[in-house]
């Protein structure tokens, strides 16, 4: 009798959602082509036909033999939507009617955001001049001054532009029912 | 090489046609060559504020397909042997303007003018586009009120991104006429005053026109009222003209009008 012994990498994994699934295993296809990928549960015919066109090969439902399972730190498969943070952007320019600013970090303003345009950002946004156009935030907090017109919306909350009273407030997360709002200067900031 | 000055607003009915005319106008007054083009495809206003209705032959869309020459449409005022205008199309759409065919004509212009004066359409769609594409100066023309001034905004974000000057590198010159000023209103704080229109825009003041009657009047006699010595308004576009001939004007405000006795009298009555 002639024999071999291989050691080899199981990707084992359920699916929820086959168009998650695909776009994850496409992104990450390098790094599963030599793996076996093992799914618990219950295959789609598109899922089977993806499989079968990329060539990985697949088990379903296949209970192992657990002698010892990869650390996870070994294997680090790269996340679909992972959201990455570009740095740190700095606007000295006016923001005009019109202009939308969409950025991945945090975004610190000296001119003017005028009524109309609007600034979309996963981090954090410090305003220091007159705001009448339109944030939108999901990062720590908001340095802002009193406005009147415009229309602020955190983390998915509109904030009551009644609350900003000061020249300029700190609108800060805490928990997603615990946003807070404080003041950070009641004066006029003069600049030297 | 001359200047070629885009005059925008945004929004329509804020007189752009009208700062176009008459700062047309005054630097032809003041012995420099000028032309004014209008933009308005489709809806051509230009040639019936200058009075020069009857004269259009051939416009510019002719001119850029090869139709006419350039000094068969150019059509020389009667005020003023220095000033000369090129017609819209009133026949085509906007959809007839071709950035080749611009560039071309503004070309060939800049080579005879000192200054070239575009009146742009309103609105920041092609027409629009078309008009600053190749200009190195802009005028905002704005009223003193909130949805000019928003739309005005507006139209100076598509100019920064837009204009062949900018793409290059470069920035284009932008000044703030700010046009129907009513001085009572300023007073009372029921309008804008100049100072917050050019907080919110932040650019460059080149002059401030009081609201006055006699424009509609001169507008529809083909007449410009910077021809007007009587009117504030013509004296202000006076004063426009000559800052951008390169005279140090100091600028004026609108002021509150006293009223004579007679004056008076007939606003009783009025």
């Amino acid at each position: 009798m002639k024999s071999n012994q291989y050691s080899m990498k199981v990707f084992e994994t359920t699916i929820d959602d086959d168009n998650k699934f695909i776009s994850f295993m496409s992104t990450n296809h390098e790094l599963f082509k030599n793996h076996l990928i093992l799914i618990q549960g219950n295959i789609s015919k598109k899922i089977s036909d993806y499989l079968n066109d990329q060539s990985l090969k697949y088990i379903n439902n296949f209970e192992l033999p657990r002698v010892k399972k990869i650390e996870t730190k070994y294997i680090k498969p790269q996340e679909v939507k992972e959201i990455k943070k570009d740095h740190f952007k700095i606007l000295t320019a006016p923001l005009r009617s019109g202009q939308i600013v969409k950025y991945n970090g945090d975004v610190l303003i000296f001119d003017r955001i005028n009524s109309g345009s609007k600034i979309i950002t996963t981090g954090n946004i410090i305003a220091l001049n007159i705001v009448n156009g339109d944030i939108d935030s999901t990062g720590d907090f908001i340095i802002i001054p009193n406005t009147n017109q415009s229309n602020i919306v955190f983390h998915g909350i509109k904030i009551d532009n009644g609350l900003l009273k000061n020249k300029l407030n700190k609108i800060e997360y805490i928990s997603i029912d615990n946003i807070t709002i404080s003041t950070i200067s009641k004066k006029e900031f003069i600049w030297v | 090489m001359g200047m070629i000055i885009a005059i925008i607003s945004g929004k329509g009915g804020v007189g752009k046609t009208t700062a176009t005319a008459n700062i047309g106008l005054g630097i032809a007054l003041n012995n420099r060559r000028c032309v004014v083009v209008d933009f308005d495809i489709g809806q051509r206003n230009l040639d019936m504020t200058l009075g020069l209705e009857n004269r259009v032959v051939y416009d510019m869309i002719q001119v850029m397909d090869e139709e006419a020459s350039l000094r068969q449409a150019l059509i020389k005022s009667k005020i003023s042997d220095n000033l000369y205008f090129l017609a819209a199309s009133q026949t085509r759409d906007k959809t007839a303007l071709d950035s080749l065919k611009i560039k071309q004509l503004i070309e060939d212009l800049s080579s005879e003018f000192e200054y070239i004066l575009l009146d742009a359409p309103a609105g920041i769609e092609s027409g629009y586009e078309h008009t600053i594409e190749f200009a190195d100066t802009a005028i905002v023309v704005v009223n003193p009120e909130v949805s000019s001034i928003r739309d005005s905004d507006r139209a100076i974000g598509v100019l920064d991104s837009k204009s062949q000057k900018v793409k290059d590198g470069f920035d284009v010159d932008k000044y703030l006429i700010i046009n129907r000023i009513v001085p009572e209103m300023v007073e009372s704080g029921e309008m804008l005053s100049s100072d917050d229109i050019l907080e919110i825009l932040s650019i460059k003041l080149l002059g401030k026109v009081a609201e006055d009657k006699g424009v509609i009047d001169a507008s529809n006699q083909g007449v410009p009222i910077i021809l007007n010595p009587k009117s504030m308004a013509g004296a202000a576009y006076r004063r426009i003209a000559d800052r951008l001939c390169g005279d140090n004007v100091p600028i004026e405000e609108p002021k509150v009008q006293k009223r004579g006795l007679v004056g008076r009298l007939k606003g009783m009555f009025s």
